[in-house]
């Protein structure tokens, strides 16, 4: 750009400061939710790959059961009989230390001789404990490593003994040193960790003679190692599997993986309702500027110096704004990785690492679409500005005429993609992505048949208002007069608003669908599980429980649930969980069945089981008789004839219910997660569960909770879970917020003169506040009434085709008189606000000023 | 508000009428202790140069602007002593105001411009458009009532603002430059048209201006020189 | 043999975690951990402090009441073609805590094995070393009296019958080996009690197989060679600190044609010198024993060799004379790469034996070299 243009441009920005600053906070935000939730959403990633991968980052394979723990001597075998030597056994389990405030870590117990095959070219992290502690910590029971990060916020020092919670137990350990890394990743991944020697993590976790994994380093290259693998693979006993490290991070991380998408989605509907913003203010200052465009083509400026002239401007506050939103992203992420790493801990695994990483990716993408969205929504301005002929760049009329001649054409044009967008839904049968696509496509298409819309429905309100009087009737008429600004503001503020709408009914769905649920599926009174915080951790009730409770008068019969997260190569990661009677059995509310809810039972003793809707549409099974699932017991192959598809929302890795007898004849596990009592006087739940406490109260860390409390708790996690939706829903309507506040200000400050003229025929200020107020509170009853239908629509996708698609179940659609009123609250308290500072400012210039301006 | 004594009575009175602006750091004196009465069906030329203070005169009488000093009557009204709310209702009722540039209400057609000031009233819109449409077809714009401004000429929109300035019956009828912005064949038009309605209803106008043709239509021709009026 | 060696082996155990092994290991840094650990906690164990009776053949199974232990096979084979092999295979024992405790779990353990094997293939030019370590424990590794056996993973020693077989093997390489022993165990030093500073305790019992009949299988790459030939067996238990000033040490292990064998060793001081402690014996055809004090013996160098790995310069070929008994040897390495890049890394390798009169073959092992720049 010349400088004469700069600096045109330069003082363009000086003048109007406020709504560029306004248009820089826009931007900024839109690109500070991209920011924030890639880096949320990598942070995860590598908590994830942190909590899992804590010392063997070098192996390659994983020997794993597919519910639980498996036979040391598997590994001694593999060692001895087979000469396989970059093999490390590890025993390990979630536990809880009340000196960290409950927090979740993870006791690891490995053979360091073992383990030093993966540590020829890496800093150990052993380097930091001495020879004394190394020895101690082979050779004494009860000893721990712990890392100097974790020592210190716990306050712990070496030498100290420390209380951990594991299962009803409490175990305590002796912390002999502190270890430390060089390496960041290591030292972050050492974080979560309570490292002991393999032994004591045998007799601390109850697990003696048993293995949790063991880590094998195999070079794929190498066809003798390949040949060792096959040995393995074919050596290996049912249950147990070998499993390559990064396909196994792979299943996990695709659990998580919806979720993830979702957030993704709702930043870049943020970005979107940006773009809007964005193309307003550009426009708008096009418009603004049409008389100084008009003169710069009459004494010569070139169409392309004019574009050029606002689509540098555009970028370069588009620039400013995304460095600003690249650091808001950087301080909101960090805030938002501690909601999304709760979230997956309460629904996917426990991470015992909360990772908080900014790559440069995360930095550049949300900048790069910071830039994007300005230079697609500067295109068309700058292209109308340059097509600004000398003669008709004054006429405001000429600019809205052509405006509304277009209106049709785009709403046709909206019809068009809102078209695309369901034929996109019906189309892509599975696909999470092509549906997210869709609902960008149904917003646009929306959008842009909001113009068309807005002008029908201000000559409505002329109509109805006309009694009102001329401001009555006037307003409407100046919205629809200036269509070509107006109607954006209404589009972003529709797209935005119908965002917020559809979020909280598909919130609003979901929570009812969960509450109803819990209702049916929490039949029993009392329930007896293990206070752990995670939902990974293997610990189960003690089985001598049952004995006890069964002894009390008040208990009528005791139920029991076994829970287990099962990996198995057919179905991938899913909960099985056995059940001595289905604690739902009258209430169960089946997809499909192949008899009646009381007959299923009794084929589940024999060689049926239950699937849950998730399970049934991860694995694609569809409903019908005779549909069988095969899985892999403790004593070889076996097929399940499944009874039924059940709706379940507690589980969004799919859940497989089978009988308590058929399970432990199947499988070799004896352990119980929770308990389900039935109490002869259902009066009396509450008294029996503070009786019961009493009497169990030996056992640390048991939680005995009534119906009701358990329900309660529930709906709390599941709250929590959303929490993150309902940060982001909020952080949409921020910047719906401001891109309404900018647009509509902006659209009264250029009105400065008209007021000018309105106050000197006479025009009271009182009269001109009531016109801007009654303009902006129209533009955002527009607003909020076109985001009802299309906030609707854009549920239902979400209920039904997103949620579907992401988490394999359906929802009822839920919808509460609230949304609507809160959608279009928002959208007037937003409009409304936007007239504030005109308002003040119309009373406060004087006329006289104002007339002068031109 | 309705007129009382219809005949040669004193309409506007300037006391002592002092304005000044700050100009790079001085005070420069537009108007000077100005002292001045006009009388109803009078109409009054003023000529000065550009800047000599012409429509800081005018805006101190239709309250656009406020005096440092000195006093406004319209009627037996002292306006400067008003509130913004009610200045906005004498603008509203007892001055019709025609500016150089028109200044109509762009997003407004003809007809609205016109009965704005009626409306704001609280008029019935029904007789303002009654009487709207007869103003505009006295000024030659009955044809076009629903042309919004931008695709008027210059003349034409002036008369639409002439139009406008005669809706609620005002007292007075101040121009500022009203053919400032116009050739000459037109600006003689616009001028003749000013000078017949303001004639036909007996209103007081004050027309600013640097033409000289107006001398030949005013009752009373003023200069404005050192921010003082003189005769002639 | 030498007592440090088994504190130089045991410790890069720990200090591979202590530094990143992939830089070069030089002696410098491990002496320093070995100088920070001389004080290395002894209480507890049982020390060598006096004669014992030694018992047949349960002495060559395990003494866990003692800190280290080990089991040092090496030997010089050669097919029917004459082509020449040597072999090396040690086992290492090292108690991490005097205390046996009683626990639950059969991972747990106070006691950790090692383990060395070198095959060096004479007509090829090329040596094959490789090492093993493990807890022993949950069978992994372990050694023990009745019927005698040490192990490491697929590595073992194990009685059979009255012999004895070797077995180990690691990537292209391996050995299956049957020992008979010809002579009786030879009791090193004072009646087994070998001294090896001037501080009591500072000892360690010691016994040799120095004649053992060897057959067995060589695999290489696929190909078996059969072979026969003579190994030698040094069995050394203790429970000890380190003397400071001992900068390394050289060992030799000769069975000469004639029937004799002959075990010297010289403890190299800082600063040069060698230290008095340093010792040998001599065993006659019929097994009679005949010990050796420093005076008695002198070792020359006479050429070295400078390793293209770790740029350490080691002796490679020697004039020992051991005048009281008329004996003057040339000691020549049969191949001058026999070095063991391991964790700990050592000179030990197979060497042939000439001088007036004699013949014979032999191990020889050099610590404490090095590098130069």
């Amino acid at each position: 750009m010349n400088y004469p243009l700069l600096h045109l441009t330069t003082g363009y920005i000086r003048k109007h400061l406020l709504q560029n600053i306004l248009l820089i906070l826009g931007i900024a935000f839109g690109v500070a939710l991209i920011v924030s939730v890639d880096i949320a959403n990598q942070s995860a990633s590598r908590s994830f790959v942190l909590s899992k991968e804590i010392l063997s980052s070098k192996s390659t394979h994983h020997i794993l059961g597919s519910y639980s723990d498996f036979d040391e001597r598997i590994y001694q075998n593999l060692r001895l009989k087979f000469g396989v030597r970059n093999l490390v056994p590890i025993v390990e389990d979630y536990v809880n230390v009340p000196v960290l405030g409950g927090r979740t870590v993870k006791l690891l117990g490995t053979d360091f001789f073992a383990d030093l095959i993966f540590y020829d070219n890496r800093q150990s992290p052993l380097s930091s404990i001495s020879e004394h502690a190394l020895t101690e910590l082979i050779a004494m029971p009860g000893t721990a490593l712990i890392s100097a990060q974790l020592a210190q916020s716990a306050g712990i020092d070496a030498g100290d003994v420390v209380e951990v919670n594991y299962g009803s137990k409490t175990l305590n350990i002796k912390i002999i040193g502190l270890l430390n890394s060089k390496s960041d990743e290591l030292s972050k991944s050492l974080g979560g960790l309570i490292l002991t020697d393999i032994s004591t993590a045998q007799e601390l976790l109850d697990k003696v003679g048993f293995l949790s994994q063991i880590d094998l380093l195999i070079d794929g290259e190498n066809p003798q190692d390949i040949e060792k693998l096959n040995l393995i693979r074919d050596y290996l006993p049912s249950g147990v599997e070998i499993k390559e490290k990064s396909l196994l991070l792979g299943s996990a991380k695709s659990l998580t993986r919806s979720f993830e998408l979702n957030l993704l989605a709702l930043s870049l509907l943020a970005l979107f309702v940006g773009v809007f913003l964005i193309y307003n203010i550009v426009s708008f200052s096009v418009i603004q500027r049409r008389s100084i465009i008009g003169t710069l083509r009459s004494i010569g400026a070139t169409r392309k110096q004019i574009f050029k002239m606002i689509i540098s401007e555009a970028l370069a506050i588009g620039i400013v704004g995304s460095l600003i939103g690249v650091l808001g992203g950087v301080f909101l992420g960090r805030g938002l990785v501690g909601l999304v790493t709760r979230s997956i801990n309460d629904l996917y695994f426990t991470l015992t690492v909360t990772n908080f990483t900014v790559s440069p990716e995360s930095i550049i993408k949300g900048f790069l679409a910071g830039i994007f969205a300005v230079g697609i929504a500067a295109l068309v301005p700058a292209y109308e500005a340059s097509r600004f002929r000398p003669i008709n760049v004054l006429r405001r009329s000429t600019l809205e005429g052509l405006f509304a001649k277009s209106l049709k054409l785009l709403g046709f044009i909206g019809f068009l993609f809102i078209a695309l967008g369901y034929v996109l839904i019906i189309v892509s049968t599975k696909s999470l992505v092509l549906s997210l696509i869709s609902v960008f496509l149904i917003l646009l298409g929306a959008s842009l048949l909001v113009p068309i819309c807005t002008a029908l429905l201000m000559r409505l309100f002329s109509l109805v208002l006309s009694p009102l009087g001329l401001i009555g009737r006037i307003s409407p008429r100046n919205i629809i007069r200036s269509t070509s600004r107006t109607a954006v503001a209404v589009a972003s503020l529709t797209v935005a608003i119908s965002v917020i709408l559809s979020v909280s009914i598909m919130i609003g769905s979901f929570r009812s669908t969960v509450v109803n649920w819990l209702d049916s599926a929490l039949t029993a009174d009392i329930f007896i599980s293990m206070d752990s915080a995670n939902i990974s951790s293997q610990a189960g009730v003690p089985n001598e429980i049952i004995e006890q409770v069964t002894s009390y008068p008040q208990v009528e019969r005791v139920a029991t649930v076994r829970r287990i997260l099962y990996d198995s190569p057919e179905y991938g990661l899913f909960n099985l969980v056995a059940v001595t009677e289905d604690l739902a059995v009258e209430n169960r509310e089946f997809i499909w069945s192949e008899s009646q809810n009381n007959i299923i039972w009794d084929k589940m003793q024999s060689n049926s089981i239950l699937i849950s809707e998730s399970f049934a549409y991860k694995n694609a099974i569809e409903p019908g008789d005779g549909t069988v699932v095969t899985l892999q017991t403790d004593h070889g192959a076996k097929d399940f004839e499944v009874a039924g598809i059940y709706y379940d929302y507690g589980s969004q890795a799919g859940v497989l219910l089978i009988s308590d007898e058929l399970y432990r004849t199947l499988w070799d596990d004896d352990k119980i997660t929770s308990l389900g009592l039935y109490i002869s006087n259902t009066k009396n739940i509450e008294t029996t569960t503070e009786l019961l406490r009493s009497g169990l109260s030996n056992y640390s860390n048991l939680m005995i909770r009534s119906n009701d409390n358990l329900k309660r708790s529930a709906i709390k996690t599941f709250d929590r879970t959303f929490t993150v939706t309902s940060a982001l829903r909020l952080l949409i309507a921020i910047v719906a917020f401001i891109s309404v506040l900018s647009s509509l200000m902006a659209l009264q400050l250029e009105r400065e003169k008209e007021f000018g003229i309105l106050r000197a025929v006479g025009m009271t200020v009182g009269q001109l506040r009531k016109m801007l107020f009654l303009e902006n509170g129209l533009i955002g009853l527009a607003s909020g009434l076109f985001s009802i239908p299309v906030g609707l629509a854009l549920s239902f996708i979400l209920v039904y085709v997103i949620n579907l698609r992401s988490f394999g179940w359906t929802l009822n659609f839920t919808v509460e008189p609230q949304y609507f009123i809160e959608a279009v609250g928002i959208a007037l308290a937003a409009s409304i606000a936007a007239g504030l500072y005109p308002a003040y400012l119309v009373g406060k210039e004087d006329v006289g000023k104002l007339i002068r301006e031109e | 508000m309705s007129k009382q004594n219809p005949h040669n009575h004193t309409n506007i009175k300037l006391k002592s009428l002092c304005k000044h602006y700050l100009e790079a750091q001085s005070n420069v004196s537009i108007v000077n202790n100005l002292n001045a009465e006009f009388k109803q069906g009078e109409i009054v030329a003023l000529i000065g140069k550009s800047g000599s203070g012409k429509t800081t005169l005018l805006n101190l009488i239709s309250g656009i602007d406020r005096p440092d000093s000195g006093e406004v009557w319209i009627g037996e009204t002292l306006i400067n002593s008003l509130s913004e709310e009610e200045l906005t209702l004498i603008r509203r009722n007892r001055v019709g105001i025609v500016f150089q540039f028109f200044n109509l209400i762009p997003t407004l057609n003809v007809i609205e411009n016109v009965t704005l000031p009626r409306e704001l009233n609280g008029s019935n819109r029904v007789v303002a458009r009654g009487k709207a449409q007869g103003l505009l077809q006295r000024v030659g714009l009955g044809e076009r009532l629903n042309s919004y401004p931008d695709i008027l000429s210059g003349g034409e929109q002036q008369r639409v603002a002439i139009a406008r300035a005669l809706i609620n019956d005002p007292d007075v009828i101040l121009a500022d430059e009203p053919t400032g912005n116009l050739d000459d064949e037109t600006a003689n038009e616009i001028l003749e048209l000013l000078i017949a309605v303001a004639r036909e209803s007996d209103k007081t106008m004050i027309i600013a201006t640097h033409s000289s043709e107006i001398i030949n239509y005013a009752d009373k021709v003023y200069t404005i020189h050192n921010g003082n009026l003189n005769s002639g | 043999m030498c007592i440090r060696l088994i504190l130089f082996i045991l410790l890069p155990i720990f200090t591979m975690a202590i530094v990143s092994c992939n830089e070069n290991k030089n002696s410098q840094e491990t002496g320093n951990v070995v100088q920070s650990l001389s004080g290395n906690d002894t209480t507890g164990f049982a020390r060598a402090d006096a004669p014992r009776n030694f018992v047949f053949p349960d002495d060559f199974g395990p003494h866990p009441q003692f800190q280290t232990e080990w089991w040092y096979y090496t030997g010089n084979l050669s097919d029917e073609d004459g082509r020449e092999f040597g072999y090396q295979l040690t086992f290492f024992r090292r108690a991490l805590s005097p205390d046996k405790i009683e626990r639950e779990s059969k991972w747990a353990t106070s006691q950790i094995y090692f383990a060395h094997f070198a095959l060096t293939d004479v007509k090829e030019g090329e040596f094959y070393s490789s090492e093993r370590w493990s807890r022993g424990a949950a069978g992994l590794a372990g050694a023990q009296t009745k019927p005698f056996q040490v192990w490491i993973d697929s590595w073992s020693i194990k009685v059979d019958d009255k012999s004895f077989r070797l077995r180990a093997q690691d990537g292209p390489v391996s050995i299956d080996l049957l020992l008979n022993p010809l002579k009786a165990e030879v009791l090193q030093g004072d009646k087994g009690l070998s001294q090896k500073s001037k501080d009591p305790g500072n000892a360690s019992y010691y016994f040799s197989q120095t004649r053992i009949e060897s057959s067995g299988s060589i695999f290489m790459h696929g190909e078996e060679f059969e072979v026969s030939g003579l190994s030698w067996l040094d069995r050394e238990w203790s429970t000890s600190a380190l003397g400071e000033d001992q900068e390394g040490w050289d060992w030799f292990s000769i069975q000469l044609d004639d029937g004799q064998e002959i075990m010297l060793y010289q403890l190299r001081l800082n600063g040069g010198g060698i230290d008095p402690f340093s010792s040998g014996s001599l065993v006659g055809v019929k097994g009679d024993v005949t010990p050796l004090k420093a005076e008695d013996f002198k070792i020359e160098v006479l050429d070295t060799w400078k390793s293209p790995e770790t740029n350490t310069v080691y002796p490679s070929k020697w004039q020992i004379s051991i005048p009281k008994h008329d004996i003057k040897l040339i000691v020549t390495p049969l191949l001058n790469n026999q070095e063991l890049l391991l964790s700990f890394i050592y000179w030990e390798g197979a060497v042939k034996v000439s001088g007036s009169g004699f013949s014979g073959k032999g191990y020889v092992e050099l610590t404490g070299y090095k590098p130069q720049n």
